[in-house]
């Protein structure tokens, strides 16, 4: 598994930036002060924080319009992680060849 | 796991949801085939198992060391359901060689269904998404599915909005 796919697990081990997610996939791309008006348990800079994590997982991406930046999910390393999801679909795949050379051959 | 030859058979719809299912026609009958999964010597060719006890809580035990694995893995677990020719449920934790071990256990379904002259024989492991926070810590493991299926499905929907 590539370093991308270990900092994608590790950016949403954490419920918060999961929440991030959510709300970014629910309402669209915001800037980071509009998210954190959506946790108000929580401070901005930790917003900012979280946020900072997701992007350097590659599962948000910054886009600047103007003077201001906005955050967009961005979702390449998730289908990376599904192409892991796959080698297992192989595992039994193969089980399933040995499976029929056993039993066809007879 | 290797890269072998195309599969033959079908990866299932329900592998796009982080279930692994993959089925195939075999041309044998279930009786045959239940002569492998029925019996301990059976399992031993087929899985390599060192255990298999086909009986319901029996035990089932595969070391994978004579396996492609580049890691030895020891899998264990117990038999949840038998129907004999036709079903056996079980129970799938591993045991990694470097002493980690899975929190819970998934479970793994093989079935099987005559048709005409040959048995459809689907196998379907589930349970991934009890293994969130140990695919966190260590990613050495099989598969996952916890958030990321409904995200996915929302970041295709999104995707999609924007195509």
């Amino acid at each position: 598994m590539s370093m991308q796919t270990d900092n994608t697990y590790r950016a949403l081990a954490d419920g918060t930036r999961r929440e991030i997610l959510d709300c970014l996939l629910e309402h669209g791309p915001m800037r980071a002060t509009d998210l954190a008006a959506h946790f108000p348990e929580i401070s901005r800079p930790a917003v900012s924080r979280h946020v900072r994590i997701l992007r350097e997982a590659g599962l948000l991406e910054e886009r600047t319009r103007g003077r201001e930046r906005w955050q967009h999910v961005r979702p390449l390393p998730l289908q990376e992680v599904q192409q892991w999801v796959r080698r297992y679909e192989r595992f039994w795949s193969d089980k399933l060849e040995d499976l029929a050379r056993l039993v066809e051959d007879d | 796991m290797s890269a072998g030859q195309p599969f033959p058979g079908n990866i299932d719809e329900s592998s796009e949801q982080f279930t692994v299912s993959v089925s195939r026609s075999i041309r044998a009958t279930p009786e045959r085939i239940w002569r492998i999964i029925g019996t301990a010597e059976g399992m031993r060719s087929w899985m390599n198992m060192l255990n298999w006890q086909a009986r319901p809580g029996g035990r089932m035990l595969i070391d994978s060391s004579g396996s492609t694995e580049a890691e030895r893995l020891l899998v264990f677990g117990r038999v949840l359901q038998i129907e004999e020719q036709r079903l056996v449920r079980m129970s799938w934790r591993v045991l990694h060689e470097d002493g980690r071990l899975w929190p819970d256990s998934t479970e793994v379904q093989i079935s099987l269904e005559e048709e005409a002259g040959t048995t459809l024989v689907r196998l379907v492991h589930s349970g991934f998404e009890k293994l969130a926070q140990f695919q966190v810590d260590a990613y050495s493991v099989y598969h996952h599915c916890w958030v990321q299926a409904p995200y996915l499905q929302r970041l295709e929907n999104e995707e999609g909005a924007r195509a």
